[in-house]
């Protein structure tokens, strides 16, 4: 082993060796040859591995700084969520399907049995014992549980009177422990506006969130539907086509007014120029005052991929219009599609359409500003998974907002 | 002082000042990081475990890995402030989100095979201009 050479003065990458000759020539016996050689191909095993590693974690950086950005980006979207999303943003899309497929078959709503007292609604109401509110609802399960299917004032009172209303119902006679919410607004009182998520293509006219002068008459916000380009179909908003629309596609549109209205594209709603937003979210699930009868035939294409036929129950949203032009919203846990449907035609509606599928994404909040002007939102139901301030700043997906209507 | 003793010395003291820098530099990408964190937005994470964790998952990470890469002499003080420089920028430059705590571990990630990859080039650009002169 040289000595000789002045350590500081070899190249970097083999002082080290140098330092340690140095060493056990003070300490150790002199290496055999052959010691020397397994030494020799240790060392240079260990470095084309060093290579190899770092040649690999190169390749992967890509891939991973994508999904760290998808992580760390904006909005209240969990861990898992965020993960689901980047997969199905790079082509994982039926890997995501079948892993879901897979957790819901172990994870199936109870059958039988009653609502606990956990799941019911969280929302604030206005303690009025009688309104002159839509009549009650049927529940379609077999023996109602107390208040099941009975309208309470949501939101509120507007001129001493409530115009907004929920109500707490079975989804089927099957499963009688899961409990949904559905939501009546009367357009006349209130008026809706669509607004973007940071997942929607530009270009927009408003911001992502509710704006802050819009917030004191902010009465509730829920969801718009599935990633855009799993629609279906398209996306105005401002009156700028996002993503062109699909005829026959369910549609909610607000007009200029603030008028929502849900039909099929191309049918019952045909005229772009006055409105303000339509989004579009898979087929229609309910038309002409009937469940879609494809609800009980379709093979997983048309509504989602959620188990045979779309017979598993889990979370779901949709909305509705009746014929006096309320908005129907129903939501929460147990819901088949066909449920789902059902659900609306029960509340009134005679169009119906599916907003979102899964416990992370179904969400409509309540909202209240106080004296100082500070708003507050609240979940409807406590299985939500976002807080009840999502919407006050930006999020990933579009959502619908509800405000009352200015005299 | 013997050749040997002044040898360990100068190289013990050149692998902390490596450790301290790679250990100062990460530390103030974490700092970046907070104070880009710091307003409020949904998913935002309390600031002391922002930094706590950075500690854990970048500073302490990057300054082993320079402390491993200075007893083997793979790495050198230039290569140090250049990554660590790289990292506080890359960290000041997040756009507040959720979940920020993972990009210290990315940070960390790609440091520490930046430090391996500039090694790597650096002995394959050696060995080149070796084999080239004897050639």
């Amino acid at each position: 082993m040289s000595v000789m050479i002045d350590p500081l003065l070899a190249p970097q990458h083999e002082r080290s060796d140098r330092t340690n000759s140095i060493e056990f020539n003070d300490h150790e016996p002199p290496l055999a040859p052959d010691s020397e050689l397994d030494r020799f191909g240790r060392r240079r095993t260990r470095r084309w591995i060093g290579r190899i590693t770092v040649g690999v974690t190169v390749v992967l950086l890509p891939p991973l700084y994508s999904y760290t950005s998808a992580l760390t980006g904006p909005g209240s979207d969990s861990l898992q969520a965020r993960t689901v999303e980047w997969a199905r943003d790079n082509h994982l899309g039926p890997v995501v399907d079948r892993l879901e497929n897979w957790y819901y078959s172990r994870h199936q709503a109870v059958v039988g049995g009653v609502p606990s007292v956990s799941v019911l609604p969280t929302a604030p109401r206005v303690d009025t014992p009688v309104v002159s509110g839509p009549a009650p609802l049927q529940t379609p399960a077999a023996v109602p549980i107390p208040g099941e299917g009975a309208w309470t004032p949501l939101g509120p009172l507007i001129n001493g009177k409530a115009d907004a209303f929920v109500t707490s119902i079975r989804p089927d006679n099957v499963h009688t422990s899961s409990i949904d919410e559905v939501v009546n607004f009367d357009p006349k009182f209130f008026s809706f506006r669509a607004y973007p998520g940071t997942k929607i293509p530009q270009p927009w006219d408003r911001p992502d969130y509710v704006e802050l002068n819009r917030r004191p008459s902010l009465v509730a916000a829920f969801s718009g539907g599935f990633r855009l380009r799993d629609s279906g179909g398209g996306m105005i908003l401002g009156g700028a086509v996002i993503q062109p629309m699909t005829n026959g596609i369910a549609t909610m549109s607000i007009d200029k007014n603030g008028v929502p209205n849900i039909g099929m594209w191309g049918r019952d709603i045909v005229d772009s120029s006055s409105l303000d937003s339509a989004r579009q979210n898979l087929d229609p699930i309910v038309d002409n005052g009937i469940a879609n009868p494809d609800l009980l035939t379709d093979s997983n294409r048309k509504w989602g991929f959620t188990g045979p036929k779309n017979k598993t129950a889990v979370w779901r949203s949709g909305a509705g219009i009746t014929a006096d032009g309320h908005l129907i919203w129903v939501g929460g846990p147990g819901l088949t599609i066909e449920a789902l449907a059902q659900t609306l035609v029960r509340a009134g509606a005679i169009r119906g359409m599916q907003l979102e599928i899964n416990q992370e994404w179904v969400q409509l909040n309540t909202y209240s500003t106080n004296s100082s002007g500070k708003t507050t939102g609240k979940r409807l139901m406590s299985g939500m998974q976002h807080n009840g301030n999502r919407w006050l700043t930006e999020d990933t997906r579009d959502f619908v907002a509800a405000f009352v209507r200015s005299p | 002082m013997t050749p040997e003793l002044h040898w360990r010395n100068n190289e013990t003291y050149r692998r902390r000042r490596a450790v301290l820098a790679a250990a100062v530099l990460s530390f103030f990408g974490v700092v970046a990081l907070t104070v880009r964190e710091s307003g409020p937005h949904p998913g935002q994470i309390a600031m002391p475990l922002l930094v706590g964790i950075g500690i854990v998952v970048y500073v302490a990470p990057f300054a082993l890995s320079v402390d491993r890469g200075m007893r083997r002499g793979r790495t050198d003080m230039p290569a140090i402030a250049l990554v660590g420089t790289a990292g506080i920028i890359f960290l000041a430059t997040r756009s507040v989100g959720s979940f920020s705590q993972v990009w210290p571990a990315f940070t960390a990630i790609v440091s520490i095979t930046l430090l391996h990859a500039i090694d790597y080039v650096r002995t394959w650009i050696a060995d080149s201009v070796a084999a080239g002169g004897s050639g």
